[in-house]
C-alpha cells in the first residue's frame, strides 16, 4: 500500500511507510548504541529526493525525539550520568562552534570535502577495527554473565588525565576525574563532528569507553542525554536562520524513531558490554566501507543540489 | 492561412492545489488544430539561480570538486511534438520560440571553475531529466480524432511532485511547411493550500516560534512514547 505525504518545506511527496520504516530503524540503532543515526538517515532521505540541507536539519529535529525517548528508557535503567552529560555538552557546544569556523576556512582553501571524507574513512576504520578486535578478545574470554554495572568493572583513565586539577566523582559512571576531561572530550568530539558533518555519537561513544573507561551502558545513556540538547540547538538555529526544518517530515520520522528507540534500549539492556561493542564496531566498519565504496563508484549524475539562492 | 480554423488549446485543471497528500498530478491539454498540421506542446516555467556540488575524479576517488551555479534555467521544461524536432522547423525558428534544449541552452547562465560551459549544461540537463523535471518526447503526439478539417489531440502531461510551486505556461505551436502558423497558450498554477501552506508560512514568517514548536513537539513525543513503553513494560507478566 502506498500513501504519499507532501512535505511542505522540502516540497516533495514521499511514501509515508518508507519514512516510518526509516525512523524505526534509526531509532532502534539510537536506543541500542547511543548514536544519533544522522550518518545513515540524511543520505537515505536524500535518496527519496529531499534536498540535503532540509534532510540534515529535519533529521536533527527527529533526533531530539528519538534521543529523548531512548534517554528516558536508559534513565529508568540507571544509565544516564547527568553531570557528565552536561560537562560533555558544554565542551561540545564550544567545539562545534570552532568546528564550523574550521570548515569555513577549509572550504576557502579548497578540496575540503576530499580531506573530510578521507579523514572520516580513516578515523572510522581505526576506531571500528580497534573496537572490533578488542571486543572479540573479550568475547573469547570466559563468559561473566549478563551485563550490569558491577560486571563491567572499568579500568582507570590514562595517567595524564588523572593528574589534572578540579577532580570530582561521577557516581553513575564510577570514575573520579577532573571536570576538564569531559569538557575537553566534548570539545574535541564537537569540533570533529562539526567538521565531518556527521558522526558525533560514533566518536563520543568509543572516546568515553576507551579514554574515561566508563561502563558501556552508561556511555550510551549519557551520550543520548547530551545529544538531546545538542540537536535542540541545531534544530532551532536551522529553523531560524535557514528555514530548513521540515516539521511534517520530522513528525513522521520521530513517530517511527521514538518507538524504535524504546525497542533498541530494551535490546541494549539484554546484551553484554562486549556484544554491544562488537555490534557497534561492525556498524562503524560498515559505514566506513559504504563511504569508501561511494568514493570509488562513478556517479550517474555529476551534479547534486547544494542550495537554492 | 487566412480564413483557416483557429487552433484551440484547453488545459485542465488550471489550478493544481498542493494538499497534504499531494503526489504530483496530471495535466490534460485538449488541442484542436487544422488538419495536416504538425504541433509542439511545451510546458515551461519558473526561473531561479541554483548552486550544485560538482563531482569529479581525483586519483581513483569521486568527490565534490567545486560548485556549479546555473542561472535563469526553467524549473520545469516538458516538450511533446508530433514529429521529430528537426522536421518541425528550422533551427532558427526553434531557437526563437525556445523549442528543444538547444534553444533553452543560450538563455541559461553558468558559472563554475574547472569545467567548460558545454559540460556544465550537459550535466545540468542530465540532472533535470533524472529528476523528472525536464522531459522531451519527439514524435509522440498522435491525433485522437480527425474530422471537418480538424485534428484533435488529448495530451496527458504528468507533473512530478518535485515540480516547484508557481505559475507555468503551456504553449501550443502549430507548424505547416516548416513555419509556425498559429500559437496559443494557457497558464497553470501550482500552489500550496491548507496544512502545507500553513506550515510553510509559519516556517517563513515566524521562524523562532516554528523552531521552538518543532523542538517541544519532538521532546513531548519522545517523552510520551517513553512513558507508554515504561507502563507497558511494568504491566507485562513475568
Amino acid at each position: 500500500m502506498n500513501i504519499f505525504l507532501y512535505l511542505p518545506i522540502a516540497e516533495v511527496s514521499v511514501n509515508i511507510f518508507a519514512l516510518l520504516g526509516m525512523g524505526l530503524t534509526i531509532g532502534f540503532l539510537s536506543g541500542l548504541f547511543g548514536v544519533g543515526g544522522g550518518f545513515l538517515l540524511t543520505p537515505a532521505l536524500m535518496m527519496l529526493g529531499i534536498p540535503p540541507t532540509i534532510a540534515a536539519a529535519s533529521d536533527s529535529n527527529q533526533i531530539v525525539a528519538a534521543t529523548t525517548s531512548a534517554t528516558y528508557a536508559h534513565w529508568r535503567l540507571g544509565n544516564v550520568d547527568v553531570k557528565m552529560g552536561f560537562l560533555l555538552l558544554s565542551g561540545g557546544l564550544c567545539g562545534g562552534s570552532l568546528g564550523v569556523e574550521i570548515i569555513k576556512l577549509l572550504r576557502q582553501i579548497g578540496n575540503a570535502d576530499f580531506l573530510i571524507k578521507i579523514c572520516y574513512v580513516v578515523m572510522l576504520g581505526i576506531v571500528g577495527f580497534y573496537m572490533f578486535q578488542e571486543s572479540l578478545r573479550s568475547l573469547r574470554r570466559p563468559a561473566i554473565g549478563p551485563s550490569d554495572l558491577g560486571a563491567e568493572q572499568p579500568e582507570s583513565a590514562p595517567g595524564v588525565l588523572l593528574a589534572l586539577p578540579w577532580k570530582t566523582h561521577f557516581a553513575m559512571s564510577g570514575v573520579t576525574i577532573s571536570v576538564l576531561v569531559p569538557i575537553m572530550i566534548g570539545f574535541l568530539v564537537g569540533m570533529l563532528a562539526a567538521v565531518m558533518g556527521v558522526g558525533g555519537g560514533f566518536i563520543m561513544v568509543p572516546a568515553l569507553v576507551y579514554i574515561l573507561r566508563m561502563p558501556v551502558h552508561v556511555v550510551i545513556g549519557t551520550n543520548l542525554f547530551q545529544e538531546i540538547f545538542l540537536c535542540m540547538s541545531i534544530t532551532f538555529m536551522q529553523a531560524e536562520l535557514n528555514h530548513t526544518v521540515d516539521f511534517v517530515l520530522a513528525l513522521v520520522l520521530l513517530f517511527g524513531s521514538t518507538l524504535g528507540a524504546q525497542l533498541g534500549a530494551r535490546v541494549s539492556g539484554r546484551l553484554r558490554a562486549d556484544q554491544l561493542k562488537i555490534l557497534l564496531a561492525c556498524i562503524i566498519l560498515l559505514t566506513m566501507l559504504d563511504i569508501a565504496v561511494d568514493l570509488l563508484r562513478s556517479p550517474s549524475v555529476l551534479l547534486s543540489l547544494k542550495a537554492a539562492v | 492561412m487566412a480564413g483557416a480554423p483557429r487552433a484551440q488549446l484547453t488545459i485542465s485543471p488550471e489550478r493544481i492545489p498542493v494538499t497534504s497528500f499531494y503526489h504530483g498530478s496530471t495535466l490534460t491539454a485538449d488541442v484542436v488544430v487544422p488538419s495536416g498540421s504538425e504541433i509542439a506542446l511545451k510546458l515551461e516555467g519558473g526561473r531561479s539561480r541554483v548552486t550544485f556540488n560538482r563531482k569529479g575524479r581525483v586519483f581513483l576517488l569521486w568527490m565534490n570538486v567545486g560548485d556549479v551555479t546555473i542561472d535563469n534555467a526553467p524549473h520545469a521544461y516538458i516538450l511533446y511534438t508530433s514529429t521529430e524536432l528537426s522536421e518541425l522547423a528550422s533551427g532558427e525558428t526553434l531557437q526563437r520560440w525556445g523549442l528543444g534544449l538547444d534553444a533553452v541552452a543560450p538563455q541559461i547562465e553558468t558559472r563554475g571553475e574547472g569545467i567548460d560551459r558545454e559540460t556544465m549544461l550537459l550535466e545540468f540537463f542530465n540532472y533535470k531529466e533524472k529528476s523528472g523535471l525536464y522531459r522531451l518526447s519527439y514524435g509522440s503526439l498522435r491525433p485522437d480524432l480527425r474530422d471537418d478539417g480538424h485534428d484533435q489531440y488529448s495530451v496527458s502531461i504528468p507533473l512530478p511532485s518535485t515540480i516547484p510551486v508557481g505559475r507555468y505556461l503551456v504553449g501550443l505551436y502549430v507548424f505547416r511547411d516548416g513555419r509556425i502558423v498559429q500559437r496559443a497558450s494557457e497558464a497553470v498554477t501550482i500552489e500550496k493550500t491548507g496544512f502545507p501552506l500553513f506550515v510553510s508560512r509559519l516556517a517563513r514568517e515566524h521562524e523562532a516560534e516554528y523552531g521552538l514548536l518543532a523542538i517541544v513537539v519532538a521532546v513531548m513525543a519522545g517523552f510520551f512514547i517513553g512513558l507508554v513503553f515504561s507502563r507497558v513494560g511494568r504491566r507485562r507478566p513475568r
